[in-house]
């Protein structure tokens, strides 16, 4: 019994990471178009960030959602997957640092520029959502690249990824609504 | 097997519309915030005080120039504080733009401070030459501004006529109306006896 239970529990998983592979292109599209869409604030959200040499705010703002769309495209290529994930999980700690060291400097007002349907400053609470879905990745890599299911499991799979892209855009807007609720109480207490 | 497959794909569209659900009304709650912020701009109790002649301050403009500020000139001056990496402030110059200045006697001036590098390349990209443009941290110290955008309007005589807090179109027309109707700002109003022409003032404020 033993041995049946962990091959479909290995299964299940790599099935899981085919779900969170497409939720995480899903969400490094949406991110890539809403980059390109608004360049120039994207740039000035960078350039917010201080990390990079100011006059690399506007080249940055070309190669993070060409970074985006490559890996995009590749998470959902078998052959590529494993390099999509790498190269994602590259982008988002990368941002990661940048929150991160933004945070400890004490700068919370800034614009995280990270798309997701929804403008807000960065957080914890970024950071945090950021980990999970760097998660995701590191599972995605752990799992293999090709897996094999029937049509249903497909539909179901499918389902759950974008089950998981929704979970994403609302944990986002929610996330803005409570920045939004907090400055509204502070102003009324001012 | 089949009733399986079938319930397992009605679950998952079940679940596709509640999560959908969930995201518009997250997103209801993120719209009905940005129209129920408070519609007059906030004052923050710091800074010089309503009523009182404002700093005088002879500024070099970012176009080439210079700029008197708070000097009783016979025109109205309404000192918009912001940055170029404030995306609201951004959002609120074309309602600067659209204010009736110029002929109407009132003229908006826009204030940062920060490296002049930065806040060219802003002002180029932005095409803020309407607006004179000042660099200075002693003018936003002065006005102890801790929080953008922030807007204070000087009167024709040199005095502060109201300032606060802006994040809206109604917030900056707030502050105009706050000068026609001599009270220093929304929450000074909704402090003040109801006796005083409180229906007046509500009309004009919502």
């Amino acid at each position: 019994m033993g041995p049946v239970i962990d091959a479909v529990l290995g299964q299940g998983a790599g099935m899981a990471a085919w779900s969170v592979r497409l939720a995480i292109a899903a969400i490094f599209l949406e991110a890539a178009q809403h980059a390109l869409q608004e360049r120039e604030t994207f740039a000035a959200a960078i350039g917010a960030y201080r990390i990079l040499p100011g006059s690399w705010s506007g080249g940055a703002s070309f190669a993070v959602p060409a970074l985006q769309l490559g890996s995009s495209f590749a998470l959902m290529v078998p052959q590529a997957t494993r390099a999509g994930a790498g190269l994602a999980l590259a982008v988002l700690l990368l941002f990661t640092v940048a929150i991160a060291i933004n945070l400890q400097r004490g700068r919370r007002d800034i614009d995280c520029g990270c798309g997701g349907g929804a403008v807000q400053t960065i957080s914890p609470a970024l950071l945090l959502r950021n980990l999970v879905l760097c998660a995701g990745l590191v599972m995605s890599l752990a799992s293999p690249p090709r897996i094999h299911f029937g049509a249903a499991a497909t539909v179901g799979l499918a389902g759950f990824g974008v089950f998981l892209t929704g979970l994403y855009f609302a944990t986002n807007q929610l996330l803005s609504n409570a920045q939004a609720f907090a400055a509204a109480n502070r102003g009324f207490a001012a | 097997m089949t009733a399986l497959i079938v319930a397992n794909g009605l679950a998952w569209v079940a679940i596709a519309i509640l999560v959908v659900a969930v995201l518009a009304l997250a997103r209801q709650v993120g719209v009905l915030h940005e129209r129920v912020a408070p519609m007059g701009a906030l004052t923050m109790d710091d800074g010089p005080e309503v009523g009182s002649d404002a700093p005088v301050f002879d500024l070099p403009l970012l176009g080439g120039g210079q700029r008197a500020i708070g000097r009783a000139t016979g025109r109205a001056q309404l000192l918009f504080f912001l940055s170029p990496t404030c995306p609201v402030c951004k959002k609120l110059v074309p309602v600067l733009r659209s204010l009736p200045a110029g002929e109407s006697g009132l003229d908006v001036i826009l204030a940062s401070d920060g490296e002049q590098a930065e806040h060219l390349a802003f002002y180029r990209r932005e095409k803020l030459a309407p607006f004179p443009y000042v660099l200075s941290p002693s003018l936003g110290m002065t006005f102890r501004i801790s929080k953008l955008p922030y807007a204070v309007l000087i009167g024709p005589d040199g005095r502060i006529a109201a300032k606060g807090l802006v994040n809206t179109r109604e917030q900056i027309e707030s502050l105009l109306v706050a000068q026609e109707m001599g009270v220093a700002s929304l929450q000074e109003y909704i402090g003040r006896d109801v006796s005083h022409g409180g229906e007046r003032i509500s009309d004009a404020v919502v």
